[in-house]
């Protein structure tokens, strides 16, 4: 057959006459349009949100022409039927895969189309974890919401399983931030771009102002909606919430550099970094907004122990007052509202690229000086024990201390400096972790980095990287390259650990761990790192990627 | 049949644009106009007239409620036409998910109010036929061939490369091909 054949053949099919669906098509729509009232500019298609007498007006036309008319009752008895696949309060069209969430846990609490036409759903789900069948004394139960775009093959996803049990109240606004709309993530020269978040339970409106490039103001349509009542129970949510999601159009975004400045490819790893003019003039703004108010921001030897979320704002004051004089403001503000329309929280999307502040313009303080207090290291919450694996100085006498900590969420091992702020680590259900000595042939493998080469300049002026040894690993060298590419070997501890040391922490074997500083003056060139037996008989080599 | 898809884009662009400001008239026109085409794929590739009427009258309203966010630099039709399209496939699955629900696939098209004229032979083959593919491969043959999409621009609509729509249709038009021949086969 043909392709003209066959089209001609499919224009005979006869379809059903469905006369009386068209009219009630036509009905629906012409309600849903009256209902909504006359929109001066598309861009404010929230405005029945914003002024609740009018939306309370329309709401009233809205039920009268459903429940009064014959045809207004069968439409919405129509309606009534439509909770399926993809509906707001039914299952989403496609199922959310992560080793956290529930199966057939997952709602629709909202859902709407971007600009191209694309479909998005909020999700709400529950998620959990128990791994007492695997020994370990983790279980806890918990939930989430994710903005969901069917049929679109993401680069980038998200989501997150927030324990229930001692859940604080939710904050009034969390931005989830600005992305690419994934539908353009490819193949699009001007993406679109989606802005999105959740809202406490005390909000009752959003507001997305965008700044342009010149400096003027403009409100985003923004697609609101709050999750409460019986559709509250259904998603599992302990109280009301909301979500929101606002888009910018892709010819603006482009215009005014928002994907750089924001840095919406490079930091996903999907692309890499180009500044523009708006951009670098941010950058040189903030770097010089660091080099006024940095010196303001609190010692912490200063501080007290374990500070409260007021004594740091109160300590902070100083400096969050000239950062905000001199600062450059991002192109995007949330506004949250409560049912009075007072506005009770508002922020401004973090200028990713322009906040990265210039390691030269921070004081390492990890060396204590004379008087300075040794900080308290606060204890996980459910942690059981918790032992130092490792304590020595980098090379500019800042002191570290790496340690173990048996939790409810397994073994963490975390590096902290007792006299600077910093530090930070991994937790997981294995000690020494599954792959500690990398995925491919594992049995060859004698020492190797576990992460990354880290950045700890409020504590060191080196940077440092860590890892994993065999028991019979005597000695572990570690060599970096400088500009010129000469070979340099970086100091590196080493410490090995077996079940004595380690007291009531379990650990599947014995293991060594290392730790070396490179200087901040190395870059990201490849590193090697070489393992030696105590005879000194070379026993295997790695390899750091190099980075730009 | 009305030639539906000879509408001109400027008429359409002003119908819009009345739409976005709240004419109730503007809406019932793009509803009228959009109506038979947005209902025949429907129901050429869900085979169910229930649910054909349900997932266009479905698609014209999610169409209205949404029409602030519609870009008005793209064309509407294509816009509507996938909405139709996705509906079409997640009440497929959701059927497929509902088994004591059987799908009609080899007789009479079930509750319909066929009111034109008693259809041919070779029609009632090919639609006997379409049942039989897949529902991404009977979506992908309406589209291209009643809805008049080509390739890129399905692409573009499906999130596929146009390569792949491509190499897809071939398959599906090939396995169609098959298809109607052994119903011919059957009938003679």
């Amino acid at each position: 057959m043909s392709p003209d054949l066959l089209k001609e053949r499919l224009a005979e099919i006869p379809a059903p006459q469905a006369v009386h669906a068209r009219e009630k098509a036509v009905l629906e729509a012409r309600a849903e349009i009256e209902a909504r009232g006359v929109s001066e500019d598309p861009l404010r298609r929230g405005m029945l949100r914003q002024h609740p007498l009018l939306g309370l007006a329309a709401a009233v036309v809205l039920v009268v022409v459903l429940l009064l008319t014959p045809p207004g009752r069968a439409a919405s008895a129509w309606v009534g039927e439509l909770v399926g696949i993809g509906d707001v309060g039914g299952p989403p069209s496609q199922e959310r895969q992560g080793r956290f969430i529930k199966p057939g846990t997952a709602i629709v609490i909202d859902n709407g189309a971007a600009p191209d036409g694309s479909r998005y759903e909020w999700v709400a789900y529950r998620c959990g974890e128990n791994l007492r069948s695997e020994g370990i004394d983790t279980k806890f139960e918990g939930i989430g919401v994710a903005l969901q775009w069917p049929k679109v093959r993401s680069e980038e996803g998200g989501g997150y399983c927030e324990e229930l049990q001692g859940r604080p109240h939710a904050p009034a606004l969390t931005s989830n931030g600005v992305h690419i709309l994934p539908s353009q993530f490819k193949g699009v020269a001007k993406p679109d771009l989606v802005i999105e978040g959740t809202t406490g339970p005390r909000v009752h409106r959003i507001r997305v102002v965008y700044r342009d490039g010149e400096g003027r103001r403009r409100d985003l349509p923004v697609d609101f909606a709050r999750v409460e009542g019986r559709l509250r129970r259904l998603a599992s949510q302990p109280e009301a919430l909301g979500t929101f999601v606002a888009f910018l159009p892709g010819d603006v975004a482009a215009r005014d550099e928002v994907a750089s400045r924001l840095d919406l490819r490079a930091l996903m790893g999907t692309g890499t970094l180009k500044l523009g003019p708006i951009g670098r003039g941010e950058r040189a703004q903030a770097r010089e907004g660091f080099r006024k108010c940095a010196h303001l921001e609190p010692n912490p030897g200063d501080l007290p122990p374990n500070p409260s979320r007021s004594a740091m704002e109160r300590a902070m004051g100083p400096a969050t007052r000239c950062y905000d004089r001199y600062m450059p403001t991002g192109p995007l503000e949330y506004m949250a509202y409560d049912e009075h329309g007072r506005v009770i929280q508002r922020m401004n999307e973090p200028l990713v690229t322009a906040m990265v502040r210039p390691a030269d313009t921070i004081k390492a303080e990890g060396r204590e000086e004379p008087g300075d207090k040794r900080r308290r290291l606060p204890k996980e919450t459910g942690s059981d024990a918790r032992k130092v694996l490792m304590s020595g100085r980098a090379p500019d006498g800042a002191l570290y201390e790496f340690y173990l900590e048996q939790t409810k969420y397994g073994v963490c091992m975390q590096i902290w400096w007792p006299y600077a702020f910093g530090g930070g680590g991994s937790c997981g259900p294995d000690l020494p972790p599954a792959r500690a000595y990398g995925r491919r042939n594992p049995e060859r493998v004698f020492a190797k980095p576990f992460g990354f080469l880290s950045d700890e300049p409020r504590a060191t002026t080196s940077r440092y990287i860590s890892g994993f040894a065999r028991p019979r690993v005597a000695r572990v060298q570690v060599v970096y390259r400088d500009s010129r590419g000469r070979p340099h070997d970086a100091p590196v501890q080493l410490a090995h650990v077996t079940a004595s040391t380690l007291g009531k922490i379990e650990a599947s074997e014995p293991f060594g761990f290392w730790i070396a500083f490179i200087p901040r003056s190395a870059g990201h060139r490849q590193i090697t790192v070489t393992a030696y037996a105590g005879n000194g008989d070379r026993l295997g080599e790695q390899f750091t990627p190099a980075r730009p | 049949m009305r030639p539906w898809y000879r509408v001109p884009a400027r008429d359409e662009a002003s119908l819009i644009r009345q739409a976005r400001r709240g004419s109730a008239d503007a809406v019932e026109a793009l509803v009228r106009r959009h109506w038979d085409a947005a209902h025949r794929a429907a129901f050429l590739i869900v085979h169910d007239a229930g649910a054909a009427e349900d997932i266009a009258q479905e698609a014209m309203l999610a169409a209205v409620r949404s029409i602030d966010c519609f870009d008005r630099r793209r064309p509407f039709k294509p816009w509507l036409h996938r909405i139709v399209v996705n509906r079409s496939l997640d009440w497929l699955r959701a059927r497929a998910r509902r088994p004591e629900v059987s799908v009609e696939v080899t007789g009479p098209v079930a509750g319909a109010r066929v009111e034109a004229e008693a259809p041919d032979v070779l029609s009632d083959e090919l639609m006997r036929a379409l049942a039989q593919l897949d529902p991404d491969e009977r979506a992908l043959v309406v589209m291209r061939h009643l809805l008049g999409y080509r390739s890129p621009e399905l692409g573009r609509m499906l999130d596929m490369p146009a390569a792949t729509v491509r190499t897809r249709l071939a398959r599906a038009i090939t396995r169609l091909r098959e298809l109607l021949e052994a119903e011919a086969r059957k009938g003679t």
